[in-house]
């Protein structure tokens, strides 16, 4: 399946997976759960999770959501 | 041009009789084997003067005159062959190429010495090695004795303890941190498979989200005097993203998430250093295909961090090196350091930008140790520091920004002879 990440701002505090998934009903066997909630910029209240395509599609799209954004593959600089 | 006959007295006589052609009167005629045939061929010493030998000449014509000068030269019976004189340079290093020099070589282009004499040694100040992991065991066995953050480190490779990995990338990178900084502090996040050096982007946001818990948490800087996060990894084909123009691309993508992320790092005070790739016209890696320009993908372009392109110990360009503009800023590379040479042992050269990064990245460090972050001293901040890198750069005879050699060679020595203040 297609991971995609998807951008969430979220006031009060990091935001447990658990009320992520809550908050955007998702189905937590669609949500990469070794990758969390992860922040991305504090100043901006902006984290991030991981998941399938097809489930972030089903996210409701307000001021809160941003995304989705590619995962693309990474490597050493070296040969 | 190859001239025989009775008369090689340069070139006097010669030159009003062969049409548009500029004699270069400070060339002198060199002896060459003549063709079967022409006199001297039969000579036992061919590459002695002799009567009648037949001698190389160099001159100059405007190239819409070449026709000219050759009806001039067939005319000629004394001139047996007109012939290119092409430029010719160095061929540059590539990854087959043994090293070339070592780390000695690069402590004394750098300074080191001189950095150390001046207090400069990455004391109280962390090195972040985001890679496939550190072997703190094969450090020491090369005679590197850093601290190590156990408990900023963490590993996302299965299998991979913070500190133990196998020797390898990661420990190559951390080797090359502490050729200016050996009193750092390593801090080893584990996000790149050992085995075939990949991972996911997704891996890096993760260890970057975990960062910026770190640094971001009350007295960080009051703690350490400086945080200096080395990244030897990088995008190699656009294949791997999507395309450009896509809100999911990444390459070129102020807005993704990581570049974000980066950004948000950087404005808590900590220095990031970026290996510029190995997809440089020369000689790439293989993976980069076909594409050899604009080849500085996503945040290893990106405006708030030092993106670090490769020169030999003779400081010639290596030529895997990734030429700029950069996809997020155009003028990246920003600098060059030093790779390609025994260093860690861990391959036969420790080569690529993955080795340049972190040098520069051990400088970074050892300035730190004296010049600390000061989150309210914007003087200190990473983007001055940054700035002051490149004001002393070694500019090797270039004005301005290049795309492979950046604003030049990063100078340890201009740098211990005027730290920063």
């Amino acid at each position: 399946m297609s991971m995609v990440l998807m951008g969430i701002r979220w006031h009060g505090g990091p935001p447990s997976l658990e009320e992520v998934e809550r908050r955007y009903a998702l189905d937590p066997e669609r949500v990469d759960q070794r990758f969390g909630v992860v922040l991305v910029d504090a100043a901006e209240h902006l984290y991030s999770l991981r998941l399938e395509r097809e489930e972030a599609a089903k996210m409701k799209r307000d001021e809160s959501v941003e995304g989705p954004f590619g995962d693309p593959q990474i490597a050493a600089v070296e040969d | 041009m190859a001239m025989a006959g009775e008369d090689v007295g340069f070139p006097g006589p010669l030159s009003p009789h062969l049409g548009p052609l500029e004699w270069d009167r400070a060339f002198a005629p060199v002896p060459v084997t003549p063709r079967e045939g022409v006199p001297g061929a039969e000579s036992e010493v061919p590459f002695a003067f002799v009567e009648g030998m037949t001698v190389a000449v160099r001159g100059a014509v405007d190239e819409d005159q070449v026709d000219v000068l050759r009806a001039a030269a067939e005319e000629d019976p004394r001139v047996v062959g007109l012939f290119a004189d092409p430029v010719i340079a160095a061929a540059p290093v590539c990854p087959q190429d043994p090293p070339l020099g070592t780390a000695e070589d690069v402590e004394r282009l750098l300074c080191v010495d001189g950095l150390q004499e001046q207090g400069m040694q990455g004391e109280g100040v962390l090195v972040v090695v985001v890679d496939g992991g550190v072997s703190r065991e094969y450090l020491k066995g090369k005679g590197k004795t850093p601290g190590f953050d156990a408990g900023m480190s963490f590993s996302s490779v299965p299998g991979v303890k913070p500190g133990e990995a196998k020797a390898g990338h990661g420990t190559m990178v951390a080797f090359d941190a502490c050729i200016a900084a050996p009193d750092c502090t390593l801090v080893d996040v584990a996000i790149l498979q050992s085995m075939s050096f990949d991972g996911l982007l997704s891996d890096a946001l993760s260890a970057y989200g975990h960062l910026q818990q770190m640094v971001g948490a009350p007295g960080f800087f009051e703690r350490y005097r400086g945080i200096v996060v080395n990244n030897s990894w990088a995008m190699f084909h656009p294949a791997w993203d999507f395309p450009v123009g896509d809100p999911e691309n990444y390459s070129d993508n102020p807005n993704h998430l990581f570049n974000r992320s980066v950004a948000a790092l950087e404005r808590l005070g900590a220095d990031i250093v970026f290996a510029a790739g190995n997809c440089g016209p020369d000689c790439p890696d293989g993976r980069c295909g076909d594409f050899t320009s604009r080849t500085i993908y996503g945040a290893n372009s990106h405006p708030a961090v030092l993106s670090v392109a490769g020169v030999d110990t003779h400081k010639r360009r290596v030529g895997y090196s990734s030429t700029g503009p950069g996809r997020l800023t155009g003028e990246k590379p920003d600098l060059c350091c030093y790779t390609h040479f025994s260093g860690s042992g861990v391959a036969a050269a420790d080569s690529g930008t993955s080795a340049a990064a972190p040098v520069a990245a051990g400088v970074i460090a050892a300035l730190r140790s004296r010049f600390r972050y000061d989150p309210s001293l914007p003087a200190t901040s990473p983007a001055a520091l940054r700035r002051h890198l490149i004001e002393n750069a070694d500019a090797q005879g270039g004005t301005g920004h290049s795309p492979e050699l950046g604003w030049g060679v990063l100078d340890g020595c201009s740098l211990a002879a005027q730290p920063p203040t």
